[in-house]
């Protein structure tokens, strides 16, 4: 899925605010930022990174500055192995316009070298969100790997999948252990685009830092 | 069996070691709900999961002693929490598969003893 096709979709489906968290990779992200500058959608940086815990774990980011230092962290904490694509598919780098410009055979579907605690406290010293991944779920969630949700942790919201956000009609602003509850369309497919999101019937989540403030002011 | 013949048998370092104790059975497993609903309570815990929550998984299953695998790095409040609720750290550099062969073979001779 190219950045271009993916903000053309949104565009077309009427969302304002979107963000492109791949796994443990940035450089898509980047470009949907880039492209967004002259498009009418609004594009916040992000990434889904995967804990020492295996515990998958969404950041948000105010610019590209701070994703690129995300991608240093990334880039140190990743076992240097290879990406087997039979397995784990081909990674394919896409440009500005859409055409496929080189493969990542870096393997990314493994967890960093840092514990989950560590990785929250690196991404706010950037001035970054960090919302564990679709809690609800038995993979590689912070309930399934690490039992339960501890009301200390420092996570500035929880997200849950979109399911479980449908079927107990969540409205943003509201919490899940006192965190604010957020929900994605988990688009792996252009074709999923639009058919999930949250609606902001105030209309005051207009970017990153409205975003952060909200949060900020859900959490109980 | 009694955990401090574990430490020495397996040669295992001592992170925080507040209470010897008797060990019937152990359970080895890495995500907290596996071992919250299938490790016995006072059994020994064997994983590479060196979050703080394990400290309140071991809490919740009366667990008194956790051994870290692969010499996992433990962070300091992962091991004060230890401190304050008495719970035995353990740590060895062999992995879990290592370490739960030898204290099953250990544990087969004790139970054949009686």
């Amino acid at each position: 899925m190219s950045p271009q096709l993916i903000l053309e979709q949104a565009v077309q489906k009427e969302l304002n605010l979107i963000s492109i968290t791949d796994h443990n990779t940035v450089q898509h992200s980047i470009l949907a930022r880039k492209l967004s500058e002259d498009m009418p959608i609004r594009v916040i940086p992000g990434v889904e990174l995967t804990s020492r815990e295996e515990v998958h774990l969404l950041a948000y980011f105010p610019d590209i500055e701070a994703l690129l230092k995300i991608e240093k962290e990334i880039d140190n904490y990743l076992p240097k192995r290879k990406n087997n694509s039979q397995v784990f598919g081909y990674q394919l780098y896409y440009d500005l316009k859409g055409e496929i410009v080189g493969v990542d055979d870096v393997l990314r579907q493994v967890a960093l070298d840092i514990g989950l605690d560590n990785l929250i406290d690196f991404i706010h010293s950037i001035e970054g969100i960090a919302v564990p991944a679709h809690i609800d779920k038995n993979r590689f969630s912070l309930l399934s790997q690490l039992g339960f949700l501890d009301r200390e942790a420092n996570f500035d919201a929880v997200e849950i999948s979109k399911f479980k956000w449908r079927k107990e009609k969540f409205q943003l602003g509201n919490t899940w252990s006192d965190f604010p509850v957020i929900a994605g369309s988990d688009s792996h497919g252009v074709e999923d685009i639009g058919l999930f999101f949250m609606e902001d019937k105030q209309e005051e989540i207009k970017n990153f830092i409205s975003l952060k403030d909200f949060l900020k002011r859900s959490k109980q | 069996m009694k955990l401090s013949k574990i430490i020495d048998k397996c040669r295992l370092e001592k992170i925080v070691f507040c209470t010897e104790c008797e060990v019937k059975t152990g359970y080895c497993g890495d995500l907290m709900s596996d071992v919250m609903a299938h490790a016995e309570t006072n059994c020994i815990w064997i994983t590479i999961q060196a979050h703080k929550n394990s400290i309140a998984v071991a809490l919740i299953k009366d667990i008194k002693s956790i051994i870290f695998t692969n010499n996992v790095t433990l962070d300091k409040e992962v091991i004060k929490k230890a401190k304050e609720e008495k719970i035995n750290l353990l740590r060895t550099n062999k992995d879990s598969f290592t370490v739960c062969g030898e204290i099953y073979c250990m544990m087969e001779v004790e139970t054949a003893k009686d």
